[in-house]
Parts: structure tokens; sequence; C-alpha cells
């Protein structure tokens, strides 16, 4: 009983497949070519924090990490001021809360190179608090 | 996994949010001779939702519970017609899936890369965070861009708050929903002589033409393209319709359909007078009630002039309009040498967005093969309005255009083509009609 049951339904199922065949071939062709199944093995895999840092970057081309990195270290409770040198968005916003202030004696500097640092911010006015590779958090001496 | 189920769960989370109040049962009760396709109405009660929204973004409500009585009272409606629902799905099986494996995959791809683009995270995100984060309308002034409209940014923080996983993609996702339901609305106006297949073709090809997914990562440009596009269907069922009770309610949605346009982007500001012209010069109403919609027009305008007033001193530009550059244009080799660039570059917006390839191709067989536009003139007064506004941006800025255009002009042009999907439509009916004939 319970084997003519599954061959009345694999029978149902090869006629529907039969009948929709090109149907059938548009939906996977639209799932090919919108990259679905990739996509969707990325978000599988890769939490949103993990995917944020990945397509961000550690230090380029956004710095997203390192935003994290600095925010999570130092627990600061206001706004920082983001600067990228690689011709980028400034990632401010990801980390913006609306109910706290902006800091203006705290800058964090993405993709500098040396000489652009040495030239504008290695000098008796600011004050290194963080640095990983091109990436810096900075604080002026007020 | 938790993150790939809430994406396919918002395709339907959407879907009966939007549901109501128009359904396929009720519609009938005040148009009375109007026929709306299915995805029409998700459209009209969309146009409803977000004039709504707009109002709401003024007050300082939690928007956590706007989203909750919102989603009760559309889950209330769809149960209500809930047999109405089944029968439907039943009949249109085929289409609906389809629609929801596009919207799952284009969900997908919109989410696997959550990153922002540059006007998204320097401009749009920070209004969006505003709302999401408790904030009202006045702390916009805070922040960058502050006089940018906001009425995106508040969809965006709206279906943020409203996912259960608090995750910032998904309020971007209503963006990639309406963008569908506005491609399915066009092809259901496909006639009968398309088989369900061949719809579906279709429906892919014209999508991924107009697919950008840089657009849906923080920019506001598809609900420009979106309601542009019920703009001009709604005008052209309107002028279709020999009811004038059907002809006069449609206008008010006409009106409220351009007023969200005004506050969605700076250049909503220009567009909005575009289609009162258009409307005004081709909607055959009589004249009391074009004086009337004329009134209402500026109503609408002077609510946002004031609003801009009274927060931002006035209504803001990234430039101002009068400025020394427009002199620059009576010199003929300067004036020659930006007409050049812009043309250039509207020349490869047309070949980056392959939809206007399409357009071009069905204007031009529509116009030689059929007898359409006869009494649709509005599209070329569009088109005439649209380009111009195009070259005057371009000849008033006082920024270097060279430089400008690429980055800009691209995306103007995209998001006005969703007014001439309507003629794609059009074209591919009389192809079939005379295909059909012949081969009778």
């Amino acid at each position: 009983m319970q084997q003519l049951f599954i061959d009345l339904i694999k029978l149902r199922i090869k006629i529907m497949l039969k009948k929709n065949i090109i149907y059938f071939l548009i939906i996977l062709f639209t799932l090919v070519a919108h990259n679905t199944f990739l996509n969707s093995y990325i978000i599988l895999n890769n939490n949103y924090e993990s995917r944020m840092n990945k397509y961000g970057g550690f230090c380029e081309p956004e710095g997203y990490g390192f935003l994290e990195f600095v925010y999570k270290k130092y627990k600061l409770n206001f706004n920082l001021e983001v600067k990228n040198f690689k011709n980028m968005p400034s990632i401010t916003g990801y980390f913006y809360n609306v109910n706290r202030a902006m800091n203006e004696n705290y800058i964090v500097l993405i993709g500098i190179s040396e000489l652009e640092f040495n030239n504008s911010y290695n000098n008796k006015k600011y004050r290194i608090i963080e640095k990983k590779d091109n990436c810096y958090f900075v604080k002026k001496n007020v | 996994m938790f993150e790939l189920l809430g994406i396919f769960s918002s395709i339907f989370i959407y879907f009966v949010i939007f549901s109501y109040p128009f359904n396929y049962s009720n519609y009938n009760k005040i148009f009375i001779k109007i026929k709306f396709n299915f995805f029409d109405l998700i459209l009209l009660n969309g146009i409803i939702h977000l004039n709504i929204f707009l109002v709401l973004s003024f007050f300082k409500f939690n928007i956590f519970y706007i989203f909750l009585i919102d989603i009760f009272l559309s889950i209330l409606f769809f149960l209500l017609y809930l047999k109405k629902y089944i029968f439907f799905f039943k009949k249109n099986s085929k289409l609906l899936f389809f629609f929801i494996v596009l919207c799952f995959s284009l969900f997908v791809s919109v989410a696997y890369n959550p990153l922002l683009s540059w006007d998204g995270i320097a401009h749009w995100f920070f209004k969006a965070l505003n709302y999401y984060q408790g904030k009202e309308y006045s702390s916009l002034i805070n922040l960058p861009m502050n006089y940018y409209p906001h009425l995106g940014s508040y969809l965006w923080s709206y279906f943020w708050k409203g996912n259960l996983l608090q995750i910032e993609y998904f309020g971007r996702f209503f963006y990639v929903f309406l963008f569908l339901i506005t491609i399915f609305s066009l092809f259901e106006q496909l006639s009968k002589n398309f088989f369900i297949v061949e719809k579906i073709i279709l429906i892919f090809i014209i999508s991924y033409f107009c697919i950008d997914l840089m657009l849906f990562r923080g920019y506001q440009e598809y609900l420009i393209f979106i309601l542009f596009y019920i703009f001009s269907r709604f005008f052209l069922i309107m002028k279709n319709s020999k009811n004038i009770l059907d002809r006069n309610l449609l206008s008010i949605f006409i009106l409220f359909t351009s007023f969200l346009i005004l506050w969605s982007k700076q250049e909503g500001f220009f567009y909005y007078i575009i289609l009162y012209i258009v409307y005004f010069i081709h909607s055959d109403q009589k004249f009391n009630f074009n004086f009337l919609y004329t009134v209402f027009f500026l109503i609408l305008l002077l609510i946002f002039i004031s609003i801009k007033i009274y927060y931002f001193n006035g209504i803001q530009f990234n430039e101002s309009i009068l400025n020394k550059e427009l002199l620059n244009n009576f010199n003929i080799k300067i004036l020659s040498y930006k007409i050049f660039i812009i043309s250039k570059y509207l020349l490869i917006s047309f070949f980056k967005y392959p939809i206007w390839i399409v357009i071009f191709f069905s204007i031009f067989f529509v116009l030689f093969k059929t007898n359409y536009f006869n009494k649709k003139k509005f599209f070329f007064t569009y088109l005439f309005l649209i380009f111009s506004l195009f070259f005057m941006i371009y000849l008033q800025t006082a920024q270097d255009i060279a430089q400008l255009a690429p980055l800009t002009l691209s995306r103007l042009v995209f998001q006005s083509a969703g007014f001439l999907l309507p003629i794609i439509i059009e074209c591919l009916n009389s192809i079939k009609k005379k295909n059909g004939t012949s081969s009778n």
C-alpha cells in the first residue's frame, strides 16, 4: 500500500515535470542567472557581521573591521569621524548613534598612506591611540 | 539559516502588508468600471500606505508599534478574503511562483553583500538611522545632507524595524518588492495571446535589463522609478476610462503618487512639476476638475515648501539654481562643449541601462506600425520635459560636468524610464497581434 502511494506520487511528479519542463527550466535559469545558489550558500555560511567584515574589509577598502574593533575595544559612547583616503565613502554611519554626540577630538583614518599620515597627522597636534596596517585611530591634543 | 528563512518570509510579509485595503474582491465597490490587475492593486495599496507613512514620518510615533498595527490589519484583511486569495493563487500559481522565485533571488542578491554604496552610507542611511533609533523629523537637521527628502529612508527604517532579526538590509527589500510588483503589473497587461511561459520569459528579460544591484544598496532611484511607473499606469487607465467618478478618483491617486516623488529625492521637486504639466495638458478632464487638480497641486506644493522652510529655512538643493555658471552658457564654445558632454553621457546611460534601448525600439515600432500614440501623446510631452530637465540641470551646475555627469546622469536616466514602460507592452502586443494575424 505504502509502495503504491509512493509510486503514485512519483508518477504525478513525472507528469508535472513533463508538462512544465520549460517552466521549470526558466525557474532554474532565473536562479542561476541571479547567483541565488551561491549567494544563499554565502548567507548560510557567514552571518551578517562576518559578511560585513568580509566585504567592508578590516582596514581596506572601507575599514569596517577596524572601526568595529575600535568601538568594541574602547567602548566609546560617542560618534566618531571617519576619513577614508582610498576614494571610498566614509563608513561613519554603520556605527552611528543619533542619540549620541559626535566627538571631533577623535578621528579614524582609513587607508591613509604613510606619507600622507606623516605630513598631516604625525605631529604634536595628534596622538596615535591605535594603528593597524594603514588604519589609525588618533586623538587631537587639545 | 535564520537569516535565509527571514529573507524568505519577508516576501510574504511585504505581500500581506501591501494587500490591503484594496484587493481583487472589494475594489469594484469604489472603482466602478475600471479593471485593475492583481499587481496594480498592490501598487494602489502601496500609494495609500506610502502616503500614510509620509504623514506619520512628521510625528514622533514609535515605528515598531505602527508596524504592528499595520501587520495586524493586513493579516485581518488577508484572512477576511482568504478564500478569494486561495482561488486566485490556484488560478495564477505559475506566475505567482515565478514572482516568489524572482523576489527571493533578488532579496538574496541584496543580502549576501549587505554593504551600502556611496550615497547610501553617506546620506540616506543617516536618515533611516534617525527613525530607526527613535528620533523624529526635526532631528534630521543634525544629520549630513539634512535637506535631502526623507521618504525612502523612513520606509527603509520602517521595514528594518519590522523584521524580527533587526538586520538593516531587510528594510531595503521594499525597493526590490515594489520594483518586481511594477514589472509584474506591467506584464499583466500583455494580451491573452501570450502563453504563460512567454510572459515569464519576458518578465525575466525586462527585469534583468532594469536591475542594478548597486541601486539597491541605499539609493532612492528605484523608488522614483516605481512611482513614475505608477503615475503612468494610472494615467493610462484614467484616460481609457469613461466613467467620470473613476476618472476623478484615479486623478486623486495620481496627484498623491506625484506628491510621493516630491518627498523622495531632490530632483523630485522638478518631477512633481513635470508630472503636473503632463496631467494638465493630457488628462482630458473637464476644466473645473483640472482647476481643482491645480489647486490641490499647489496646496501640496505649499505644504512641502512650508515644512522645508520651517525646518530647513527653505528648499535647498546641492547648489543654488541661480549661479554665475549660467552666464557662461552664453559663450557658444562652452555651451557646445557642455551639450556634447551631456549628450555623450546620455548615450552611455542608455547602454548602461538597456531598458532604454528596449523603450526606444518600442517607441519606433509603435510609432510607425500602430496609431497608439494618437491618443497617448503625453509620452512625448514627458520625454521632452524630462530630457530638457536633464540638460538644464547640467547646464546650470557650477561643478565640472565632465566629472559630475558620469557619476550621476545614468541614475537620472534610469529612474525616468519607469514612466515609459507601458510602451513596451503596446509594442509586444502589436507584434503578437501581427504574427497572430499573419499566421491565420
